[in-house]
């Protein structure tokens, strides 16, 4: 294949692409093994001591460079994220699933309400959705905690499952399932024995997507978290609107190598069934 | 300049198109190399129907698209009259192609697609108007103007691309398997069609097909290729009664191939004995006594009525007789093994005789009727 | 055939009920609450005062409400900003979008697949992250202007940090994969084909670009603009990190107003002046794409 101009200028185009994309993660990486603690962005050596220091262990650092006050803030901060993503995560789930259902299987005069009533908490900034949770659940008199988040995780996390449940709904034929019901099976059996293990795999995505969201919300989180149910990214955001320490790479990296194992798990089981 | 007319000879002269070794090689998803042209000589001639015929993945397909300026050759050219195309871009080439997925643009209507080469050349508004209409009308679509190709029927998309070529009045026309998306009755009507159409327009037709019938119809030469290289190339009769080898013989029409050794020579004709012993008579006065060759008959050549003529005769036993409606197909074994198949033409209502099967027959042939090609030496 | 009265459908009803108490008592409940907020008067700490009070949008749009007094000029000009900065943000996000997302096209199958993965994945990290990425990278002491520094370059070294320019980096490239994706899907349809067709009737590449490639891309086009310039538009995080106070978008200052003015129903009438903008921005592109494929109405 003879390469023309246009092709070497797309593929420099591409490869400059996946630059931008990458270099600003990679340079997280790089520098949270920098052992300068005056300039973190002039290289002097390596150390572990960041990673060492937010899990509290022993490091060559002066007490006054260690930024993370006490590990425990951090610890408390990463169970209440993974308590909320995990609650909201089954509950999303449910619904998106039943919704689907409903709306691919089914047909109702309000399917295209429901429709597009679905696709509105996706698309809406998250900022209008926090503040008309926070509005609401002051009004009604709950205490902001780990509860309000995960009720209000679960309004914009259910359409996330029903789009990737519905796809894969979409992407089924119902030749099997009335190949079932000739065959004598209820429609409980049907779906227990036919529709739900080929959907499986369209749940597991979307309660796995519904996961990452849910670990990675900032916006809605912030306005209906209480005091002692501060999130992973919130405490974060906290630590950057005070600056900027080194502990933040090694915080960051271990955040990025999780959301990375988990989508990438993800992407690969997707690919591999296609 | 003067000299090179002169050696290119008359030949040349009323040719369009020149084809001289080309070559084009690709590179296979498992790393090895595949030739998809590997020396291909051939010339197009003004006005004429060629087609280019072969099995798939023969190149066929490949050479077209060097021609319309879609592959570049590795090595090889290709020359409009006396001009070489090597680095002229395909919107550069003053040829024109309907493809086979027809191509049409899905975002423009029909009157748009017809007049997007002239739009795009800046022919005046209102000749641009009055050749689409021309064009259409050519393809018996007036009164679709509006529509999108979308809303078009198959047959109908089929004409609008042939509409779009044909209004920018290109040297040459090439056609990759225009016919192959239509149904079996509209695809024997087109054929027809494309050919009286060529002949309206008087614009040079090339067409890739891997449909012998086809090609048949329609063309006034046929190249045939395999693996990259041309085997032959003649007007349809001369392809199909005098093959060149064996592939064209098995690839057009249906044909019985056997393989013998010449074993007396006659003045213009020859005597052969088959591997199984089978002998026959056959004009061929090219060869001589002990060469191989291979037999080709045509099952039409054939006869199985006992009253025809003094020809020669071989014996044999019926095995299977199958109705395809105007003809029978009658597959007997020769006495000494040979499959060969007779047609018989089909007439309502009468059952020929003895033509059960294990009935004993006598086939009759016409020795003109048997053709002789270069065999592999044993 | 169809009996005159449907039976109740309990299936239906049971896969339904659990999406309709959701969405109805924690979204269009709580948005029908703020809506109702936007027209009360504050309270004097935080909440509201049961008075109709339409001034909170008078305070952005001001004389064409006919409301001079409460208009303040600093609020129209930070919604005029986010819809520029929205707006500057998808332009460049398609500028960079595009050619990759031919690139990708074009690559045979195994790698394209990879690519789309490699494309896919920074989608998946958290965003805070990402936006402090850029945070060291434009901080005066950050990466660019020590790299600058040791290339002996400091003089053009650019303080880039709390300026547009920074926010709308970050916004960028926080939401590049959100334009890619559509992009992708509308150019891994082209069928290239239509391109070589239109090269046959003798279109050069660039014409071939305008009248083909671009029409056919459009709805990819105008889907990721769409879906980049909403969430630039109301985004607190980026212009908060990035912009700090210099660069105040309207998702800052719904935050403001919420959680330090404690001006909810100002705050109220700021979303709600958010979510009417990206209706009618929404409503232009629906018309646009419309009239450009009249097909799809009949």
């Amino acid at each position: 294949m003879k390469r023309t101009t246009a092709d070497r200028v797309l593929s420099a185009w591409g490869a400059g692409f996946l630059l931008i994309l990458y270099l600003p993660v990679a340079l997280i990486f790089v520098y949270s093994f920098n052992s300068n603690v005056v300039n973190m962005m002039a290289w002097e050596g390596f150390t572990l001591d960041w990673y060492r220091s937010i899990f509290g262990l022993p490091t060559q650092l002066a007490k006054s460079e260690n930024y993370v006050e006490s590990t425990a803030t951090l610890v408390a901060a990463v169970r209440n994220s993974v308590v909320v993503a995990l609650f909201a995560t089954v509950v999303s789930t449910a619904i998106g699933t039943a919704t689907a259902l409903a709306l691919g299987r089914h047909r109702f005069a309000l399917k295209p309400l429901y429709q597009a009533l679905l696709v509105l908490p996706m698309i809406m900034p998250d900022i209008v959705l926090g503040i008309a949770l926070l509005i609401f659940f002051v009004g009604v008199g709950v205490e902001p905690g780990l509860s309000t988040i995960v009720a209000g995780h679960c309004v914009f996390l259910s359409s996330y499952v029903f789009v990737v449940v519905s796809a894969r709904l979409a992407g089924m034929t119902a030749d099997l399932e009335e190949a079932s019901a000739d065959l004598g099976a209820s429609p409980w059996v049907t779906f227990k024995r036919v529709t739900l293990p080929q959907l499986l795999p369209g749940i597991a995505g979307g309660a796995l997507l519904a996961f990452i969201i849910s670990m990675d919300d900032l916006v809605i989180t912030y306005f209906i978290a209480g005091v002692d149910s501060t999130t992973l990214p919130l405490f974060i955001y906290g630590v950057l609107r005070r600056g900027i320490k080194p502990e933040i790479n090694a915080i960051a990296m271990l955040l990025l190598a999780f959301s990375f194992v988990v989508a990438a798990t993800g992407l690969w089981l997707r690919s591999r069934r296609q | 300049m003067k000299s090179t007319v002169a050696s290119i000879g008359h030949a040349r002269l009323d040719a369009l198109l020149h084809i001289h070794g080309a070559h084009r090689r690709f590179a296979t998803p498992e790393g090895g190399i595949v030739s998809a042209l590997g020396g291909v000589d051939l010339e197009v001639r003004t006005n004429e129907f060629l087609t280019l015929l072969g099995p798939s993945g023969c190149g066929k397909t490949t050479l077209l698209r060097a021609i319309a300026g879609f592959e570049e050759l590795d090595d090889g050219e290709i020359l409009l009259g006396e001009q070489p195309l090597s680095g002229v871009p395909a919107y550069r080439r003053p040829f024109n192609t309907v493809f086979q997925s027809y191509a049409l643009f899905p975002h423009l209507s029909v009157a748009d697609n017809v007049g997007y080469g002239l739009d795009v050349g800046g022919t005046p508004r209102a000749e641009r108007n009055a050749r689409v209409a021309e064009a259409l009308a050519l393809v018996g679509l007036a009164g679709l103007e509006r529509r999108k190709p979308k809303q078009l029927s198959g047959g109908q998309q089929q004409r609008v691309a042939l509409a779009r070529a044909l209004v920018n009045r290109p040297r040459l026309l090439l056609l990759d398997e225009p016919l192959s998306a239509l149904d079996r009755h509209l695809r024997q009507a087109m054929q027809v069609e494309l050919k009286a159409l060529q002949h309206r327009v008087g614009i040079t037709f090339l067409v890739v097909t891997h449909d012998q019938e086809e090609a048949l119809v329609m063309s006034d030469r046929i190249a045939v290729m395999q693996s990259g290289r041309l085997q032959q190339v003649g007007p349809p009769g001369e392809i199909y009664d005098r093959p060149a080898n064996r592939f064209v013989a098995a690839f057009i029409g249906n044909s019985n191939l056997l393989v013998g050794t010449v074993t007396a020579h006659r003045g213009d004709s020859v005597d052969i004995e088959t591997v199984s012993g089978l002998r026959m008579h056959a004009p061929g006065g090219r060869f001589a006594k002990g060469d191989r060759v291979e037999v080709m008959v045509r099952p039409e050549q054939l006869s199985l009525d006992p009253a025809a003529g003094d020809g020669p005769t071989i014996d044999g036993v019926v095995e299977t007789v199958v109705f395809v409606g105007a003809d029978r197909h009658v597959q007997i074994r020769t006495r000494t093994g040979d499959a060969l198949t007779a047609l018989q033409r089909h007439v309502a209502g009468a059952r020929e005789p003895g033509l059960e099967p294990g009935a004993a027959v006598r086939v009759s042939y016409r020795p003109e009727g048997i053709h002789l090609m270069q065999g592999e030496p044993a | 055939m169809r009996p005159a009265r449907r039976p109740v459908r309990w299936r239906l009803v049971g896969l339904l009920a659990p999406a309709t108490l959701l969405l109805a008592g924690l979204f269009l409940v709580p948005l029908g609450i703020m809506a109702t907020y936007s027209f009360l008067s504050p309270g004097l700490y935080g909440g509201v005062e049961w008075e109709f009070y339409p001034f909170n949008y008078g305070r952005v749009l001001g004389a064409p409400l006919g409301d001079v007094e409460e208009f303040d000029p600093v609020y129209a000009a930070i919604l005029l900003r986010s819809l520029r900065l929205a707006t500057i943000t998808a332009a460049v996000c398609l500028v960079v979008c595009y050619p990759a997302a031919f690139w990708v096209s074009r690559l045979p199958a195994p790698r394209k697949n990879l690519f789309l993965f490699l494309v896919t994945l920074p989608f998946f990290a958290n965003l805070i992250i990402r936006v402090y990425a850029w945070m060291l990278i434009l901080r005066p002491t950050g990466f660019l202007n020590t790299a600058l520094d040791t290339l002996g370059l400091a003089a053009f070294a650019p303080d880039l940090m709390f300026t547009e320019a920074a926010v709308i980096i970050g916004l960028v490239y926080v939401l590049l994969p959100f334009m890619f994706l559509p992009l992708y899907a509308a150019v891994e349809k082209l069928d290239p084909a239509l391109l070589q067709a239109s090269a046959d009737l003798g279109a050069t590449p660039w014409r071939t670009f305008v009248r083909v490639v671009l029409p056919l891309t459009a709805p990819g086009i105008l889907g990721g603009c769409v879906i980049v310039f909403i969430p630039a538009f109301g985004n607190f995080v980026v212009p908060a990190l990035l912009g700090g106070a210099k660069v105040m978008l309207v998702g800052n200052t719904i935050e403001q107003q919420f959680l330090a003015a404690r001006n909810w129903p100002f705050g109220a009438a700021l979303a709600m002046l958010v979510l009417a903008s990206i209706l009618v921005f929404m409503l232009a592109v629906a018309l646009r794409a419309g009239r450009a494929n009249p097909s799809v109405r009949s």
